[in-house]
């Protein structure tokens, strides 16, 4: 091709009415070749099919609110207060309103945890949604109850030396967060303004990033555009819905409820960039199930002086004994839909009663008479006579059956040593001595046949552990922890036991074993008169009996 | 609160105070009390580049004094929609 003649250019640019001049350059001197060697763009097979697919078909209605789409899938307007956090905030109300279009659920996350305990750090700083809703998808976000927002931050709250005009802040370790945290399946961005609404209209709402300017601040009411006032800087908010009539997007900011309208706010299409930077959205929402947790206290009433004893014979059945202030053993059981008794067993006994179960319909009580020895009295269809077992005991017992036709009872002797008794199917024996200085009754638990594990307060308040494995007793462990009374313990399993007893401030303490390691002190919290009696009918459930400060017996139970 | 130290300032010349403001979290800075003669004249906002969206910047107060000697300009970081500052601040000047 001839050089350019840029005269002639000129004048067909003019005649063309054309927005532009020519004028000589190096580049248009080149040869053909030359100028042909300046270019090198390839589009990919996939640019060329994204430049020539076919926009999506408009499919939105005229105007949509998630406020009132089915039902209202917006979760009210939090405020970031002085920190930077708004994509947090913009991320956690998306997943909220997909949760209760996908599942009806209503969750409340916790922003601090999305922007302080992420890949984000801790810090006040900027982000962007994508990466928020990646964070959602591969590490969750708890409930906000598990980590509220102000939990974050100091009280009163302090600028960060790094940023004065923001908060520092902080991340709190969540225990179990596992357990409780929210995902989700996927997130996508979505560019196209009609696949926008599309998407709005019969997906669910998005997150929207836009430009802030110094005007948005004194938004009352109305569609917003900007008039006046610097750049503030970028912002992210949760877009419910939008209206073709006005030609405004609806959006949920997190600037509390004394901003804007209630907290919401129109913006006009193409306004500040809302339509430049693409939507972030959320699919399939994740909940946990619910877990097991603990329940009560409930009083069960009676007047006890002692500590109460549990024994579980099957699935929906407890019973427990307590001395009464008649010091004779009293008995209340639950029957699988209401608790009966209370029964007197009869009886004059020092310290409380131990029972303990080999089978359905069968119980066995222990006490320690004014005489310091063993009794022992059963039920088999109706209840025996008591039975002197002897033996010269200083605290009271505490029994256990890893099989029909076996009992093994522990109580402390006058030298404070731990002694043990056994019945083992034809005939009592014993009593041997375990050894060990006990500043309490010992408890015990056993999770299969030829395997007990006794516990004790030692003087030093602590709690210690000795165990049979089937061929030995092992040496006295210590587990830490401060016993204010004595201990009860329970095994609903192989490799499982599960501790209880009255702390430093007379709290339930729970301490267990799960195979691998010791956990705890847990505080249960209440206020306990007394040890603690426990008892298991199944794996992941336990029941605990203790005296109030009312003298009457309380439940608390995990399931 | 004091500000940072008495600054010079040529009478009838602007001159900027530049301080830290989070403004995509509705935070700015704002005059609340000017000694005569002092004006305020503009204000601007600067994002820290590389912030993210919701990073903050820097506000830039523009001034101009007309009356030569000691003077105390107050100002608080506040939300517009809120009654109660964050925080207060003064910045003196010394207008020649």
């Amino acid at each position: 091709m001839p050089r350019t003649d840029i005269p002639t250019l000129n004048a067909e640019l003019q005649g063309g009415h054309a927005r532009w001049v020519a004028r000589q350059t190096p580049q248009s001197q080149l040869s053909d070749d030359a100028k042909r060697a300046l270019l090198g763009a390839e589009p990919s097979d996939a640019e060329v099919n994204f430049a020539a697919a076919a926009p999506p078909a408009a499919a939105f209605a005229p105007a949509v609110d998630w406020r009132n789409h089915n039902g209202n899938h917006v979760t009210s307007v939090k405020d970031q207060m002085r920190c930077g956090s708004c994509v947090s905030f913009c991320c956690t109300a998306l997943v909220e309103s997909m949760a209760s279009i996908e599942s009806g659920q209503l969750l409340d996350l916790s922003e601090a945890d999305s922007h302080f305990c992420s890949s984000h750090g801790a810090s006040c700083g900027g982000w962007n949604a994508d990466a928020c809703l990646e964070q959602i998808k591969v590490r969750g976000v708890v409930p906000d109850n598990a980590f509220p927002y102000l939990a974050a931050f100091d009280s009163p709250p302090k600028p960060d030396p790094g940023d004065p005009s923001v908060w520092l802040a902080h991340c709190q370790a969540v225990p179990g967060r596992d357990a409780i945290k929210v995902t989700i399946a996927s997130h996508g961005l979505i560019g196209d303004i009609t696949a926008r609404k599309n998407y709005l209209s019969s997906v669910g709402p998005c997150s929207a990033s836009f430009d802030v300017y110094d005007d948005f601040f004194a938004y009352s009411s109305g569609v917003y555009h900007h008039v006046s006032g610097p750049y503030q800087g970028g912002h992210c908010v949760e877009v419910i819905g939008y209206s073709e009539a006005d030609q405004a997007w609806i959006c949920k900011n997190s600037w509390g409820t004394n901003w804007g309208d209630g907290g919401y706010f129109k913006i006009g299409y193409g306004e500040c960039k809302f339509d430049t930077y693409a939507f972030a959205t959320a699919q399939g929402v994740q909940i946990p199930a619910a877990g097991p947790s603990w329940h009560g206290y409930e009083s069960l009433g009676g007047i006890l002086t002692s500590k109460p004893s549990a024994t579980s014979w099957a699935a929906n059945r407890i019973d427990v004994v307590v001395r009464g202030t008649d010091s004779a053993v009293w008995h209340r059981w639950w029957d699988g839909a209401n608790w009966q008794g209370w029964e007197s067993l009869g009886g004059v006994i020092q310290g409380a009663p131990a029972i303990c179960s080999w089978a359905p319909g069968r119980l066995d009580l222990f006490g320690v008479g004014t005489d310091h020895h063993l009794y022992h009295k059963w039920y088999q269809g109706s209840w025996s006579g008591w039975e002197n077992l002897g033996g010269t005991l200083s605290s009271e017992p505490c029994a256990v059956s890893w099989g029909p036709n076996r009992i093994d009872v522990f109580a402390r002797g006058m030298d404070s040593a731990m002694w043990h008794l056994w019945w083992d199917g034809t005939h009592w024996a014993g009593w041997e001595s375990l050894g060990g200085i006990l500043d309490s009754a010992p408890a015990v638990s056993s999770w299969a046949a030829n395997r007990l594990d006794c516990f004790v307060k030692g003087t030093d308040s602590q709690l210690w552990h000795r165990w049979w494995d089937g061929n030995q007793w092992s040496g006295w462990e210590a587990l830490g922890g401060y016993l204010a009374d004595n201990p009860g313990a329970e095994s609903w399993g192989p490799n499982r036991i599960d501790v209880f007893y009255p702390g430093r401030t007379f709290h339930l303490m729970h301490k267990w074993w799960d195979g691998n390691q010791w956990s705890g002190e847990e505080d249960l919290g209440g206020l306990l008169s007394s040890g603690v009696g426990v008892s298991s009918w199944a794996a992941g459930r336990l029941d605990c009996f203790v005296e109030g400060t009312d003298s009457a017996m309380y439940h608390k139970w995990y399931a | 609160m004091t500000g940072p130290g008495v600054r010079s300032v040529d009478r009838g010349q602007p001159f900027t105070v530049e301080l830290p403001a989070a403004g995509t979290a509705g935070y700015t800075w704002q005059v609340a009390s000017l000694p005569a003669g002092v004006q305020l004249v503009g204000t601007d906002y600067r994002v820290k580049p590389g912030s993210g969206v919701g990073g903050s910047g820097t506000q830039v107060l523009r001034f101009t004094a007309a009356e030569p000697g000691l003077h105390r300009i107050g100002l608080v970081y506040k939300r517009p929609w809120e009654s109660e500052p964050a925080e207060h601040r003064s910045v003196d000047i010394q207008v020649r």
